[in-house]
């Protein structure tokens, strides 16, 4: 993975620096809180319901286990001894007190890590491929594209204030697992037949209030125009984005407005005219940053080893989770090992300082000390040796990191809702916990198979609702949370947005809403095998809309 | 209002020029763009200097020879959430070749100096105190920066 | 204030050292119990409100000042009427960490 060089060390410091220096300002009253919101904001700090939030980016969801440690350390001192990982691969710490925010910037410099525009109305945190450089599906690496992108946008003194903010994700695989088409910008790394790297360029998609879905603007961009090709596109939203209407200033909204076509042709005008050679990154760079991400040292190892097929075939608690949570690697008699942070009835994405500290070891034991944050909320170890699967499962158990469910029905997306967040118009977290509950039974789950339900507090979206083959809502009418209910919404490469089935649901009632749901997609399912989404795409909204309200 | 160049407070003795005042001719004056596109004529005698004042929704490379002539360009922050001024001075700089003094003026943060001063920006007309040990110690912290752009005093990683 | 609030009031912030809730209190203080807090009944109350806000702004302790309604329930607490509002008051409604 990228390690700092005393560049980046400096640059982070000094940043870190500013930062307090600002904070400092505030505390004395010489700069205003008015003053102060967004520059807290550019460096991850909320004041959320009961307190500020910090949000810490962790680029591109690679973290080492150092990192790890260190966030938990922070998650000790500073917090309540946890911390949240979110659907954009970061992670966000609940409870620290502003005082204390510029030690923390310090804590976290010492070991490569930053805040820097983990929100405000910037270039936020890239986000790609929890599996990126390890997938079996995968063309190419996208990582160090990532990170070329990480250091191009942290300060950008043109895009610091833009209408609102700005979300790029990066894949370089055939399943999408970064929802390109849901960013503002998604790339799509490619590898030509002599062996080019390009990247197709999709620009206006998105969540929230109003969702889209991407639409590609270029297909395979240079790697040396890529930075100068995203200039263009963020030069003409930074102008020409509306800033009359926080709900109408995304991208989305732009292209919408003005046409693909038409925004196209302004990218393009604008690019031309681009000194690109200055706007590209300097020669050498990029290689040099492809130096990081080599594969690791693999040993040769056999696949599927007797070790690992016996402990399969003797403990059926095992046999599930290799199922469902470890995942094909490129390399023979390897496995991506995926950790749930969704325990039956737990906090979606949360992990306590012990949890934290037990994932670091484990990825130094068994992973190359590098550990993934996926943005559905879960960690990755991406390099495991499928001998070793078993070890890992034994000592993931008793800390409660060994649920079998990654991408079945309880592996839910939850933003923090009503419990944490001031935006919320509901709570997110208990009505997971109570699915959670209801779907318990391993089999059952296996029965289901893949479903991805996904919930936001708000309107805003980030539970990525839309996105989700069942989307839950969480909303407020005459004074009392509800939930309305969507369908047929997915995020990968197939992206769609889900469409309402009815009137919602009190939140004592979203869970049994969604066993009936379920309950009818296994009567109307062909086979085992057709999926949730399957189904609702081939039968539509109609049969379960009669389960759902046939009695009312 | 202050005028900030190179840190400091300098004296300003450019005048803006609103619609219908008197100014001597040989006043430096500072004339908003739909002025200057309306009533050009005016200003054939003018002796002083003259400087162009472009509002942020305007697309400045329509304008480019009005730019080309101008004395001084000065660029609109209404907000200092409202970013536009700062692609319309990368432009100015960058694609129009403007060398002379490029201004600008409203609501600029302390913590927004060095931004503005990276895309291209040479002087600050501000609303607010102007605070003189703040704006050092805040304009000289980040020494680094990734991109590299007009006049760049960063460094930047070779 | 945009939006006049109907009933009983109290005015609600949080610290801007730590990020705690806290409530206007009688004596002019702020303290995390909303049991404590000055309650404004009358119109006249009320409209003072928005002057005690910019007063307390300008002390630089607390920020993001705001009224919110209040009733007592039956055992005579104070309670917000919204649920965002109770939420705060009480803490996240899960157990965590
Ligand atoms: S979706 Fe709404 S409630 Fe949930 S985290 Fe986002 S803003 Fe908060």
């Amino acid at each position: 993975m990228y390690v700092y060089d005393d560049f980046d060390e400096k640059f982070v410091r000094e940043r870190a620096a500013q930062f307090r220096d600002q904070v400092e300002r505030r505390l004395s009253g010489k700069l205003s809180e008015a003053h102060f919101r967004p520059l807290r904001l550019m460096n991850g700090v909320y004041l959320q319901l009961h307190a500020y939030m910090l949000r810490v980016a962790v680029p591109y969801g690679t973290l080492s286990s150092s990192q790890m440690r260190q966030l938990a350390m922070i998650a000790t001192k500073y917090d309540k001894g946890y911390g949240h990982f979110t659907t954009r691969q970061n992670i966000q710490f609940n409870w620290p007190k502003l005082k204390d925010l510029p030690d923390i910037l310090d804590d976290l410099a010492d070991v490569g890590m930053h805040a820097i525009q983990t929100s405000g109305n910037c270039i936020r945190n890239v986000t790609s491929d929890q599996w990126a450089g390890v997938a079996a599906d995968e063309a190419t690496d996208p990582r160090p594209y990532a990170e070329l992108m990480r250091q191009w946008s942290s300060l950008h003194p043109e895009f610091s204030y833009l209408p609102r903010k700005f979300k790029i994700a990066i894949t370089g695989a055939s399943s999408d697992r970064a929802a390109i088409a849901f960013h503002d910008i998604g790339l799509q790394v490619l590898k030509n037949d002599a062996g080019e790297i390009g990247f197709d360029v999709y620009v206006g998609g998105g969540l929230g209030r109003t969702p889209m879905v991407g639409k590609k603007i270029r297909d395979f961009i240079s790697l040396d125009d890529l930075l100068p090709y995203l200039v263009a596109i963020l030069r003409a939203y930074n102008l020409e984005g509306r800033r009359d209407n926080k709900y109408k200033a995304r991208i989305k909204i732009l292209v919408h407005e003005t046409g693909v076509d038409e925004f196209k042709a302004k990218v393009e005008k604008i690019f031309d005219g681009l000194e690109k050679d200055k706007l590209t990154a300097p020669a050498g760079e990029i290689e040099r940053i492809q130096g990081f991400f080599t594969l690791p040292d693999y040993q040769a190892a056999e696949a599927n080893p007797e070790t690992f097929t016996k402990a399969r075939s003797e403990n059926a608690a095992f046999d599930s989770w290799v199922k469902r949570n470890v995942a094909a690697h490129k390399q023979a008699g390897y496995a991506i090992a995926n950790i749930s942070l969704k325990p039956i009835a737990g906090i979606p994405g949360d992990a306590t300082d012990e949890q934290m500290n037990l994932v670091a070891d484990l990825a130094e034991k068994y992973s190359f000390g590098e550990i993934r944050v996926s943005h559905e909320q879960n960690l990755v170890l991406a390099h495991v040796k499928e001998e070793d699967l078993f070890e890992l499962w034994q000592a993931l158990v008793p800390a409660g990191l060994a649920t079998a469910n990654i991408g079945a029905i309880t592996d839910m997306i939850t933003c923090p809702g009503l419990d944490y967040c001031a935006l919320a118009t509901a709570r997110s977290i208990p009505v997971a916990q109570k699915i959670s509950e209801k779907f318990a039974d391993q089999k059952r789950q296996e029965d289901i198979g893949d479903l991805k339900v996904k919930i936001s507090g708000c309107i805003n979206a980030c539970g990525h609702h839309h996105a989700g083959h069942i989307g839950i809502l969480g909303l407020n009418k005459k004074g009392e949370e509800y939930y309305q209910i969507t369908l047929g919404g997915s995020g990968d490469e197939s992206a769609a947005v889900g469409e309402i089935i009815g009137p919602g649901f009190s939140g004592d009632d979203v869970a049994g809403a969604i066993d009936t749901l379920v309950n009818r997609y296994v009567e109307l399912r062909d086979e085992a095998s057709e999926t949730f989404l399957q189904v609702v795409k081939r039968v539509g909204l109609e049969p379960f809309k009669e389960a759902l309200y046939a009695d009312h | 209002m202050p005028i900030i160049k190179d840190g400091a407070l300098i004296e300003d003795n450019w005048t803006l020029l609103d619609e219908e005042a008197d100014v001597p001719s040989s006043a430096d004056i500072i004339i908003p763009l739909n002025v200057m596109l309306e009533k050009a004529e005016r200003l054939s005698n003018h002796s002083g200097r003259i400087a162009l004042l472009i509002s942020n929704d305007i697309a400045v490379e329509d304008h480019a020879d009005l730019v080309a002539k101008a004395d001084m360009v000065v660029l609109e922050l209404p907000a200092f959430t409202d970013g536009r001024a700062y692609s319309q001075a990368r432009v100015i700089r960058e694609e129009l070749g403007f060398d002379k003094e490029l201004r600008v003026k409203g609501d600029v943060l302390v913590d927004q100096a060095a931004y503005l001063q990276r895309c291209g920006f040479d002087s600050f007309d501000f609303d607010g105190e102007f605070d003189a040990e703040t704006w050092k110690k805040s304009s000289e912290i980040m020494t680094t920066g990734y991109q590299r752009t007009y006049k760049d005093e960063l460094e930047t990683r070779s | 204030m945009a939006k006049k609030l109907k009933g009983d009031q109290v005015l609600t912030g949080q610290l801007l050292r730590e990020g705690d809730v806290v409530f206007y209190t009688e004596d002019g203080n702020w303290s995390p119990d909303l049991q404590n807090a000055k309650i404004a009944t009358t119109a006249e109350q009320i409209d003072e409100l928005d002057v005690l806000i910019a007063k307390a702004e300008e002390t630089n302790l607390v920020i993001d000042i705001y009224p919110i309604v209040v009733k007592r329930d039956d055992a005579g607490k104070l309670v917000p009427d919204l649920i965002r509002e109770k939420m705060r008051t009480t803490g996240p409604s899960i157990v965590y960490a």
